[in-house]
Parts: structure tokens; sequence; C-alpha cells
């Protein structure tokens, strides 16, 4: 609690990450500073072109291979810069791009020529090349050349200070993401689907692999100047995997996971902008984990609140229909029609508290069951008494079937009756009639209620 | 025998007589230097319906595979109508095993009976109103119509079965290899499929199809391929399904060939063939099926 004032007191002095967020999309509305156009460009770049492979990467099962190409990465990086003799991002990043190739043919030899898993190869093979690429680092480091301030961003990032050029690599290289995804469109689909397939029509099911491969490395190194090679596998893996929580459709998907993509980089840089310190790549990460949070909790049909809200309605209604469906129990032993129900009787033939069916009483007032202006006696509209005779018809032709087509005993029906009462669909209820032609007697002997009974018990 | 010097025959230039829809010819196959199916020959007629059988483990999905150039060969070749498979990808189809891919994967049926069509469609064209006919009608031949929009894994096995066989009627190929489309489907689906492989067959078809049951292949089939390993009988059904012949598929005495198998992938690695192990019964095709 102490620690609260001195973190809002250090926040103003320096102007909360908030603040500068702000003044830094003011100032790419403004133009005032160029650089901001081209973190927001790279941030876009970065995305789309880790967002539409990955939607394929996740599709056949390779996530790994991501992680492991963009570790491999890193001894690219370093000899690059040593060709060069300095910060030449160029030829850094050709140096990763060839590195990256060199590691997934090395990863395809092991599998071919060992009894290695998939997953035993990659591993081999990248921590190999990553530790490789930290010694060169730190060799790079000691010796002191001059020019090497800010090789180690390419370890976690950093998107701030990222110039004309290097946006300009990335873009060429997103195109080329890009064109390979849309010429390729129908073999990547056919090969990740159904490889025996795809190769007894003649799709080369290899080359396929191989582009796949390339256009992975080529993703990977747009994005380890902003992202750094440690995190961009979560680029790879993240958005796509938030775009399967919202879609059964390729083409969907991919879009989806591009736009995830370009949307937690951007997010993710301008926040790394705002708050100079912060590495890039766990900031561009996080709001890509964060959108995956949002997904996952919300998204209509795997989310987990939607599920929970269709779970806790359904309870509500059954509730109701429980209610009302005792009224209807009352209602048939009674020898005149008084719709009027005590709610203490209620409430001793239901063995709850009065507490108890007031409560139910709301969920059956809300639904248009019972008079809500009648507290006690409540008071059952028609609508309630349609829908309590449906109910008790689907329990007792549900009883019926279970004994007489599924040979259980009478006293083992009522339980799981008491629950396919409240879910039965119309069709199967028409099939359920048909099937019993149409029977006016349940198995305890009571009467089963006609189809359209309404106000007429 | 040079099993798996891969030292390919060349194939006989096509006689004047007509070609029988698929020819294999000394075929022999290896997984990693080892053989698992040797020297078999075949000639196929075309419009029959022929069932492969033999015990687990006999090579039947690895001749399907190896035919449709799946697999590599070893040695020997195949022909479809007197050419090699590669020039008739147009004229053969093939329905790999149902578990052979991810279901869940997000395409429709009406997609996935759309990719028999691919192999026609240059990248650049778009797929046209003909091709979602055809994959339509191809759906409708299966009983599938009005799936044609759901999510592949929202269907039962049996439906994901129809959908496999309504994509290879959408290749409108002559030649069809089918891998199990039995395996573990609801008998209303088996007795569908079964009359759509004697549709096609009516249709002058040339049908070959993977099946585990011995009890149905008999009533199925017009030709049988008996196999264990190699090619222990081929012929017409009435002619091949014997009691001796099905106890030479299923009865064993073949271990032996196992048994080089294993000598052979030792030498392909450089390694010295170990001594004779005494072999259990654990294996394939040592056990006699139940009821023969």
């Amino acid at each position: 609690m102490t620690l609260l004032p001195y973190i809002a007191v250090r926040f103003e002095a320096e102007g909360s990450i908030l603040d500068r967020a702000l003044r830094f999309l003011s100032s790419l509305v403004d133009g005032q500073i160029d650089s901001a156009e081209l973190i927001v460009a790279a941030a876009v770049l970065l995305g789309v072109s880790c967002g539409l492979l990955g939607a394929f990467i996740i599709l056949r099962k390779q996530s790994m291979m991501g992680d492991a190409i963009g570790h491999a990465v890193l001894p690219g990086v370093c000899v690059g810069f040593l060709f060069a003799g300095s910060r030449s991002t160029p030829a850094m990043l050709l140096g990763a791009l060839v590195a990256g190739l060199l590691a997934a043919a090395l990863i395809g030899v092991l599998q071919r020529t060992t009894n290695l898993k998939s997953g035993e190869c990659m591993g081999v093979v990248f921590t190999g090349f990553y530790g490789i690429g930290v010694v060169l680092l730190k060799w790079i480091q000691n010796h002191g050349l001059k020019q090497q301030a800010g090789l180690d961003k390419f370890l976690f990032g950093q998107i701030v200070g990222i110039n004309e050029i290097e946006v300009i690599c990335m873009a060429v290289m997103t195109f080329v993401v890009v064109l390979g995804v849309i010429v390729f469109w129908r073999k990547l689909k056919l090969t990740s689907f159904d490889e025996l397939f795809a190769f007894s029509v003649g799709v080369p099911v290899k080359a396929m692999h191989y582009l796949l491969t390339g256009l992975l490395t080529v993703a990977i190194v747009v994005s380890i100047q902003a992202v750094g090679v440690v995190l961009v596998a979560a680029m790879l893996v993240t958005p796509a995997a938030t775009a399967y929580l919202l879609t059964d459709r390729l083409h969907r998907m991919v879009m989806l996971s591009a736009m995830f993509g370009a949307a937690a980089g951007v997010l993710g840089a301008v926040v790394s902008a705002a708050s100079r310190d912060l590495p890039t790549g766990s900031l561009i990460v996080l709001a890509a984990s964060m959108l995956f949070g949002i997904v996952f909790l919300v998204s209509p049909r795997h989310g987990v609140l939607p599920r929970v809200y269709r779970v806790w309605q359904r309870r509500q209604k059954t509730q109701a229909e429980n209610l009302i469906r005792t009224l209807f129990l009352i209602l048939e032993k009674r020898s005149n029609n008084d719709r009027r129900f005590g709610v203490h009787d209620v409430a001793g033939i239901r063995q709850e508290s009065p507490a108890v069916v007031r409560r139910l009483w709301k969920l059956a007032a809300a639904r248009g069951w019972v008079d809500p202006k009648s507290r006690d006696p409540m008071i059952i509209t028609d609508d309630g008494l349609e829908a309590a005779t449906r109910v008790a018809r689907n329990h007792r032709l549900w009883e019926l079937f279970l004994t007489q087509e599924a040979k259980l005993a009478s006293d083992h029906v009522h339980a799981d009756a008491e629950y396919i009462e409240h879910i039965l669909p119309p069709d199967v209820l028409r099939r359920l009639e048909q099937m019993l032609d149409h029977p006016t007697a349940d198995p305890h002997g009571r009467p089963i209620p006609a189809a359209t009974a309404r106000g007429a018990v | 025998m040079t099993a798996t010097s891969a030292s390919q025959t060349i194939p006989p230039a096509p006689l004047a007589a007509a070609p029988p829809a698929l020819e294999v010819h000394d075929l022999t196959v290896s997984y990693q230097s080892k053989p698992v199916l040797w020297n078999v020959d075949l000639a196929i007629p075309a419009g029959k319906l022929v069932g492969i059988i033999g015990p687990n483990g006999a090579g039947k999905s690895t001749l399907i595979k190896a035919i449709m150039g799946v697999l590599p060969i070893s040695s020997g070749w195949v022909q479809v109508f007197g050419q090699p498979v590669e020039r008739q990808r147009r004229r053969i189809a093939y329905v790999p095993q149902r578990e052979s891919v991810d279901w869940t994967f997000p395409v429709t049926a009406m997609d996935v009976v759309l990719m028999g069509r691919y192999g026609m469609i240059p990248w650049y064209r778009r797929i046209g109103r003909a091709d979602r006919a055809k994959a339509m009608e191809a759906l409708g031949k299966v009983g599938m119509g009005a799936y044609a929009t759901r999510q592949i894994s929202n269907l039962s096995g049996g439906q994901q079965q129809r959908v496999f066989l309504a994509r290879a009627l959408a290749q409108e190929s002559d030649v069809y290899l089918m891998d199990e489309p039995f395996a573990g489907v609801d008998a209303a689906t088996e007795s569908a499929i079964v009359k759509l492989l004697q549709d096609l067959r009516e249709a002058g078809k040339t049908v070959i199809v993977v099946n585990h049951d011995l009890q149905t292949a008999e009533h199925y089939f017009d030709m049988l391929i008996l196999l264990n390993m190699r090619l222990v009988a081929f012929g017409p059904t009435e002619q091949v399904f014997t009691p001796a012949l099905l106890q030479k598929t299923y009865g064993g005495r073949l271990t032996i060939l196992a048994d080089v198998a294993d000598a052979v992938a030792q030498a392909e690695r450089g390694l010295s063939v170990p001594a004779p192990s005494g072999r259990s019964g654990m294996d394939t095709g040592t056990q006699p099926p139940a009821g023969l």
C-alpha cells in the first residue's frame, strides 16, 4: 500500500505511459516525429507476415518450427554484422535468412537420416545455432567493435529508432510472404489438410514444405528486429491460435490471424515507444497474449464467458420450468380450474423453503409464465400453462420411451426424464410421438397431456 | 533379387491391344530400406470391382500408396492405361484412410470435395461455377448434399468417409483406389458405399478397394487380390476365394519373408546380419483368422 503513492508520484514526474502513448499517437497524426509512422508501419508488416504464415504453421502442427528457426537465425545476424563490418541491417537480415534456411535444412536431414522424432531434431539444431549466436554476440561486444551498439536488440527486440531502409526491407519481405500465400493458396491448403491426397493429384508436397519453411524464415527475419529472436515464435502461434478460436473457415482464419498479428504489433510498438526502456518484443507478444485472452473469454462459440452465460441461462429456464410443472401437477389433482397457488403450499410440495419458491417465481414471472402482479397466491398464465403442459408431456413421453423401447423398469426412468423434459427438441419429440404411436398414458398410469392443451386442463 | 537397389526396369512400349486399366510389374516397396512388399505383378482389366485382402501388415495400404506414387518404389513399375502414373494423374483417384487427416481442419465438406478439382485448376484461375456444380453433384451422389456447408469436424465418421468418396468422384477419374473405405462406418454408410462402387463399375470405371472384412469381401467384389507381403493370388473372386488360398494368405508360413526383410534392412545400413532370433507369434500374418 505504501508503494502506490510512490508509483503515482513517479508517473506524474515522468508522465505516465498512457500520457506518453497518447503523445506518441498525436505525433503520429501531426506528423511531428517521422519515426512514428515508421514504427507503426514496421509493426503492421511484422504482424501481417507472421500472422499469415502462423495460420498454416499451427494447422500443420509445426508450431515448434517457428521457435526453432526463430532462435537459429541469431548466428546469421552476428555473421552478417561481422561481414558488413558495421550495423548494416540488410547484411544482418540476409545473414539471418541464410542461418534460418540452413537450420531448417539441417533439421530436415536429421529427420530423414535418423530415427529421431522431429521435436528432437529441431531441439538439437536450434539450441546449437542459438548457442553459437550468443557466443558470437558476446565476442563482438567484448571486442568493443564501435558500431555494435544495438546488436543485442536482436535478442529481445527494439522498434524505436527503426529507419527507413529497414522498413523498406521489411516491406519487401512481407510482400514476398503475401505473394507466396496467394499464389500457392490452394496447394498450401491441400497439403496442410491431406498430404497423401495432395501427392496423388500431383501437387509437389515436398516443394510446398520447403516453400512454407522458406516463407516462415522470411517472416521471422521480418520480425526479429522488433520482436527479437527469443519471442518471435509467439507471433507465429498466438495470433493464429486466436483466429482459430473464432472461425472454422481457413480463409477467415488466415485473414483474422494477420489482423491480430498487426493489432498486437501496433499495440506493443506504441507502448514500447512510449515507455522507452521496455523491450518491444515482450510488449508485442504480451499484446498478442492479451488479445488471445480476450477472445478466449468472449468468443461467441468457444469463449468461456458466453458458455458460462448460456449454461446459467439454461439453468434459470430449467428452474422456472420446474416450478410451473409443479403447479401443473397440483392443477391436475384439483377438480376445479382454480389457477391460484399459495407460496407455502407450493414450497411444501417442492420440499423447498418459501424463499426459494419466491426466487423461482421471479424467474417464471420474467418469462410471463405466472402473473407478475400475483405474489401470494401466484397465478399461472395461459403461456405458463402451455409451457408446463409441454414439460409434463416431455417428461411422460420420455418415461414411456424408456420403459417401452429401452425396456427399463418404471422406477428407473424418473431421474432421466427430469433432465430430458427440459431439452427435448421439437423434431425429436415428433419422432418420439410417432414411435410410441401417440400415447395417452405414461408408465405410472398418468395421462399424457395433448400437445395443444392451451387452457384445456 | 535386387530388391532395394532401385533398379527401375524400363516398361515395355505399349502394345497395340488395349492396355489394362492398371498394370503392376515386379513391384517391390521398402520402408527405410526394409522391404514390405515383394515382386508384385498385377494386370487389372477395366470395369472391374477389385478387393485387396490380407492380414494386418500384409502391405495392402502400401500397395495402393506405391501405385499412386505416394511411396517410393524400390523396383518394378506401375502403369495406368499403358502410361506411367505421373502422366495419368487425371485418370486415377485416390481415397486415403479416413484417419490419415485431422478432421478439425477449418474447412467445410464442400471445400474438401472441391479439392478433388484442384488438380485441374491452374493457380491463377478461381474455382469456377462448373467446378462447384461438379462438387455438389458428387456430394449428392453420396447423400451428403445437405451437409455441404458443415465444417468437417461436425460430421460423423460415416459422413466423413462419404465426403472423402465424394472428393474422389469430383475428380472424374477412370480408376479409383480406396484405402479401407468401410473402416469404422455404420451399416447405412457401408451399403451406400457398396451401391456407389457398383454404380462406378456400371459406368465402366475400375475400382480397387482395400477391405478388412473377409465375410463381405466374397460378395462385394468381382476380383480379389490376396496379399501377404507378396501376391498370394489374384483372380475372379469365385476362383481365388478358396479355403486353400485364404489359408495361404492368412495362415503364416511367410514369416521367413519378414526375417529376410530385416536382414535386408540391416545390410543396407551396413550392419551385420544378426543371429536368427526365435520370432514370436506377434509377427503379422502368423495367426489364421477365426472362422476359417
